[in-house]
């Protein structure tokens, strides 16, 4: 192999590496602004909704594992730090695990996915945020804040009351991000 | 910020101050001052001395402006508060009424006189600080600028995860500095927020009309769809520049 061949070689692996990186932080920085200015107001309940999820579902759906748990593992992160310092190791936790099973079912290398493979993996990653909040608002946190009074700020009660609100968001997530994945799949179907 | 920081100080340091000395002053105690000095050792290890001393200095000017802020309106207060109980009282002291009670006792306005320049000189500088040194190196391009150093370094392994974090810290500022504030002025120009409140009430009111409900929902999630992409791809737009960019600043005849 000549210089210039295993110089182009390496600067093509560096690429491959760098292109999930560069997607990694654009995701990330959508999933941690979009949760901490972008809130649509629900005019009914008086609430907001945001769409930080969304982000996190779709480049896991879109581009893989890889990507959907670093964007899950820094983006709500960063949000959490902004208001909520003692949830973060519990969203970092959540939403890592949401991306890293959403990008196993929902991504192929080949891009053949269909889309009730797509949607049903969506929808396992909106029940982990549900779950996940759950056990730890209402089992864990408990248990941790006896030895830190830091994350003693949840229980069971407050953990059943919050079931009904992160199912909506984790449910109007999945659809969004249903939504994103159909666009791009569809434009470069149509483009090939 | 100061009221902010101080509600979530972590348990260890709550026990540690327990076996402490105990002082408290208005509302700042033993478990306060240790907060305050351990995120002074946090910024010192890792902003370094220099940075301390700067982020200190600006923090404690405009703690000096607030302190004589506050002194200026309690007085106020006082003066107008002993003009509207007893009438203009020149020869006696007025302040003294608000410092000391007829037993003898300090007023709380004494407490919160102590209270104010101990807050603004010790806990304002250190979350001021604190502010800073993340606006410095999370949000502007210092950091940039210290990887694309670090590109020239040696060591493939080392290299790479320089340009990595460029790479991140490039898309991430693009999206922070750019694409979100562009997306949410076209929003609002666009009337989104407006429109879209219009749609879910109008969604609300065919809720006992499923077919039309449905078909509401399917619009609203559509065009908050298409805005996703929308903003996907303008983060996206100069991802393989900035790529080929860095990928080039690998130097040619590097064997390493």
């Amino acid at each position: 192999m000549t210089k210039n061949s295993a110089q182009g070689s390496r600067r093509t692996r560096y690429y491959g590496v760098l292109f999930k990186v560069a997607l990694i932080g654009v995701f990330a920085a959508l999933a941690f602004l979009s949760t901490t200015f972008l809130r649509i107001p629900l005019p009914v309940s008086g609430g907001y909704f945001n769409v930080g999820d969304t982000f996190v579902m779709a480049s896991a759906a879109l581009f893989g594992p890889t990507v959907g748990f670093w964007v899950g593992l820094i983006g709500p992160t960063l949000s959490d730090a902004i208001g909520y310092p003692q949830f973060i190791p519990a969203t970092a936790i959540i939403k890592s695990f949401e991306g890293l099973i959403i990008g196993w079912i929902c991504y192929s290398n080949s891009g053949l996915v269909s889309p009730g493979r797509c949607l049903s993996g969506l929808g396992i990653g909106g029940t982990i945020i549900v779950a996940g909040y759950f056990l730890f608002e209402a089992y864990i946190y408990p248990v941790v804040g006896q030895f830190s009074p830091f994350f003693n700020v949840t229980n069971l009660g407050m953990a059943v009351e919050e079931i009904v609100p992160n199912f909506v968001q984790a449910g109007i997530s999945v659809l969004l991000a249903f939504g994103m994945w159909k666009l791009f799949k569809g434009r470069s179907r149509s483009t090939q | 910020m100061a009221y902010v920081l101080f509600d979530v100080i972590p348990g260890p340091i709550q026990r540690l101050a327990q076996n402490l000395p105990a002082f408290s002053i208005g509302r700042f105690g033993v478990s306060d001052l240790m907060t305050t000095l351990g995120i002074y050792l946090f910024i010192l290890i890792f902003f370094g001395l220099e940075f301390w001393i700067s982020a200190l200095t600006a923090a404690a000017q405009l703690a000096i402006i607030i302190f004589l802020s506050c002194i200026a309106v309690y007085s106020a207060f006082g003066i107008l508060t002993s003009i509207f109980r007893y009438g203009i009282d020149v020869s006696n002291v007025i302040f003294e009424r608000f410092i000391v009670l007829p037993g003898g006792e300090p007023t709380p306005f004494t407490a919160a006189t102590l209270e104010q320049p101990i807050f603004l000189a010790v806990v304002l500088p250190s979350a001021l600080a604190f502010l800073f040194a993340i606006e410095r190196f999370f949000v502007t391009f210092e950091m940039e600028k210290r990887l694309l150093v670090g590109l020239r370094r040696p060591g493939e392994s080392l290299r790479l995860v320089s340009m990595s974090f460029l790479i991140f810290v490039r898309c991430f500022n693009h999206v922070a500095h750019f694409v979100i504030p562009n997306v949410t002025q076209i929003l609002r120009e666009d009337g989104f927020y407006g429109e879209m409140s219009g749609r879910i009430r109008a969604a609300v009111k065919h809720i006992y009309l499923p077919e039309s409900f449905v078909l509401d929902i399917k619009l609203i999630l559509e065009r908050l769809a298409k805005v996703g992409c929308g903003v996907i791809m303008l983060s996206a737009e100069y991802i393989p520049m900035w790529l080929s960019q860095v990928v080039q600043l690998i130097p040619d005849g590097d064997e390493s």
